[in-house]
């Protein structure tokens, strides 16, 4: 599992995310995930194109990521989920507070 | 064509590290059965969140228990059975999540257990001679 920085301007950071986010991909980025989180204050745009497999504890990794911004007024967007990923997204209700976009610039235009 | 001639069984301690490894036994297993993929990722998902249930809910000690795995096909049905020596537990009861539409107000608690049951045919729970079993069936082919 793999977490790094793609962009960064005065409003939005973007991330991607790659590998299986299971119990052993949230425990390598968990942490850093919550950090980056948790001390910025900007939009979050978060590709997970190349993210495999989702479990429970990666939807909470996001939710915790969501929380933090909401707390200061801003939002997470995901962004290009592959289908299974998506489709565990739709299952668990999480798209009601953590929007999809299929692309960046769809991302940008929810924020 | 899917393999169905073979039982898988195995065992793995009451931590992280070893129910992963399992996981990743189970998921060759059924690769290497030409099974479809959304079965493999259906398994892979129900399988790791009844293991991390197990790991943290069924021990009040710091024992090294085991847990054990079986899983099997008949004709279009992929059979799973999980037993563990923990305490009694049923984690079918667990309540589902509630996300309403309020990020601060969200309670993901249950949401492993909510996604289990959308990703399979039935799924029940019974305990037998201090052992908890759960039995879980997948359609194999399953769109």
């Amino acid at each position: 599992m793999e977490m790094r920085k793609l962009d960064e301007d005065e409003n939005i950071y973007t991330m991607a995310l790659s590998g299986k986010l299971d119990v052993e991909g949230e425990s390598i980025i968990g942490d850093k995930f919550r950090q980056v989180t948790a001390e910025n204050d900007k939009n979050f745009i978060v590709d997970m194109g190349n993210v495999t497999y989702l479990a429970s504890l990666g939807i909470r990794l996001l939710f915790v990521g969501a929380k933090n911004l909401a707390s200061v007024g801003k939002k997470l967007i995901v962004v290009n989920p592959q289908p299974m990923v998506e489709e565990t997204l739709l299952n668990s209700g999480t798209v009601k507070l953590i929007p999809i976009a299929k692309t960046k610039e769809e991302a940008q235009s929810l924020l | 064509m899917i393999n169905t001639d073979t039982i898988f069984r195995a065992c793995a301690g009451n931590t992280n590290k070893e129910i992963v490894n399992l996981i990743r036994r189970v998921d060759t297993w059924l690769r290497n059965g030409n099974r479809p993929t959304r079965l493999i990722y259906n398994v892979n998902l129900v399988l790791e969140e009844l293991l991390t249930n197990i790991v943290k809910y069924s021990y009040n000690d710091s024992d090294h228990h085991t847990i054990r795995v079986e899983l099997f096909s008949t004709s279009d049905k992929l059979h799973m059975r999980i037993e563990d020596d923990g305490m009694a537990f049923n984690c079918l009861l667990t309540e589902p999540p509630e996300l309403g539409d309020s990020l601060m107000d969200c309670k993901e608690g249950g949401l492993g257990i909510y996604l289990v049951k959308q990703s399979v045919e039935k799924i029940s729970y019974s305990r037998k001679e201090n052992v908890n079993i759960l039995e879980v069936v997948f359609n194999q082919f399953s769109a």
